[in-house]
């Protein structure tokens, strides 16, 4: 049996041309395309806990209540969406301790920002989310008070999530853990 | 020849599906690293990761921590290659990450917590028992067993999944990760 059949060589290149670039466009779309087709996104998964510009301590994953897939049990989360289209968002939190950390996230779900405990102290964490254009002139407003102490992070995109996780050292941490996470804090400015 | 071009086409749109469904599932060498038994994704959570991550993660509805903060390892099968069954027993073994934290867990396959009347669904660095020189060994079996041990009930295929946390050495370190051993099965 040859190695390429007969009319396989008959084909011009052309037609072959034709055909690759079809299937590199499929290939394309496909891998566009197909995410939008996902049963849920993580966020979209958690969206019926949460409300706009408040933190959400999220319950602890059990066998019969799972929000997200591969989300460990040790692991405890507090999630805020937030949305600074009408102001800047403050948000605060403590990660008390390695293990803990403080992610901001886009829609789509990119990590654009993540800040983790720091060794040996608890550490008090304090943002301010601003629009990408507005870091050094939009949120110093004439008459308004500026806190200088918080950092100003730059959020590409309107929406977005803060999520802080914290994880369980035991069983008999669970309740301090809790107490930690209902700290955090995400507060849209008044204008 | 019209009814051969077309077929040819055909031929292109399958591959170009299958080659799409093949990056996003399983990834290839450009957008994952596989160390052992363990795979991690380069690129998980992070603003610049290329589409084929994106999609993975979208898909699968996981919230990743980015790679610039943690490496996420997942193990699918043992160190001689079959998949992770809940009708065998297999032992994770090897020496503690050098790391600022991590962290070990055990699904179903697909991501499920796996329902035991013990409650244990993980270790980490702060709950593991080791013994002296950062040796440690957790057992995966469906009975209980003495140390570190997670039930892996009835869950058929299984899914192991270790996150490294700020390894030292930055995210691109070779880590030492410790391999899955089968000690027997039913």
């Amino acid at each position: 049996m040859p190695l390429i059949p007969g009319w396989l060589k008959r084909l011009s290149w052309q037609t072959v041309a034709v055909a690759a670039v079809t299937g590199g466009i499929v290939h394309i779309m496909a891998t566009l395309v197909l995410p939008q087709f996902a049963r849920a996104t993580a966020f979209q998964r958690i969206a019926s806990k949460l409300s706009l510009n408040a933190m959400h301590v999220l319950p602890p994953a059990t066998p019969d209540a799972q929000l997200l897939p591969f989300l460990s049990a040790d692991e405890r989360i507090a999630v805020c969406k937030f949305d600074i289209e009408a102001g800047p968002v403050d948000v605060t939190a403590v990660l008390p301790e390695k293990g803990w950390s403080l992610g901001l996230y886009t829609a789509s779900g990119d990590n654009f920002y993540v800040i983790p405990a720091q060794d040996m102290r608890r550490f008090e964490v304090a943002l301010t989310l601003v629009p990408a254009q507005e870091r050094f002139f939009g949120t110093i407003g004439l008459g308004k008070q500026v806190d200088l102490s918080a950092t100003q992070v730059q959020v590409p995109t309107n929406v977005g999530y803060v999520v802080v996780r914290g994880m369980s050292r035991g069983r008999s941490y669970t309740a301090d853990i809790e107490q930690t996470l209902k700290k955090a804090r995400c507060v849209q400015r008044k204008a | 020849m019209i009814a051969k071009v077309i077929i040819f086409v055909v031929i292109a749109v399958i591959g170009g599906l299958t080659s799409s469904w093949y990056m996003i599932e399983r990834g290839t060498r450009l957008t994952t690293r596989t160390q052992g038994v363990w795979t991690t994704w380069v690129a998980a959570g992070r603003a610049d990761a290329d589409p084929y991550t994106r999609a993975h993660f979208m898909r699968r509805g996981m919230l990743p921590v980015s790679t610039a903060l943690a490496q996420t390892y997942e193990a699918r099968t043992d160190s001689d290659g079959g998949a992770l069954f809940s009708s065998c027993d297999y032992v994770v073994e090897g020496t503690e990450p050098d790391a600022a934290f991590w962290s070990l867990a055990i699904f179903d396959d697909a991501g499920r917590l796996i329902p035991n009347p013990a409650e244990r669904y993980g270790y980490n660095s702060a709950t593991l028992m080791r013994s002296p020189g950062g040796r440690f060994g957790i057992t995966l079996a469906r009975s209980a067993r003495p140390g570190n041990w997670l039930p892996t009930g009835g869950a058929g295929r299984l899914a192991v999944q270790l996150r490294i946390e700020e390894p030292r050495g930055g995210e691109k370190a070779e880590i030492s990760l410790p391999v899955i051993r089968r000690l027997s099965c039913r």
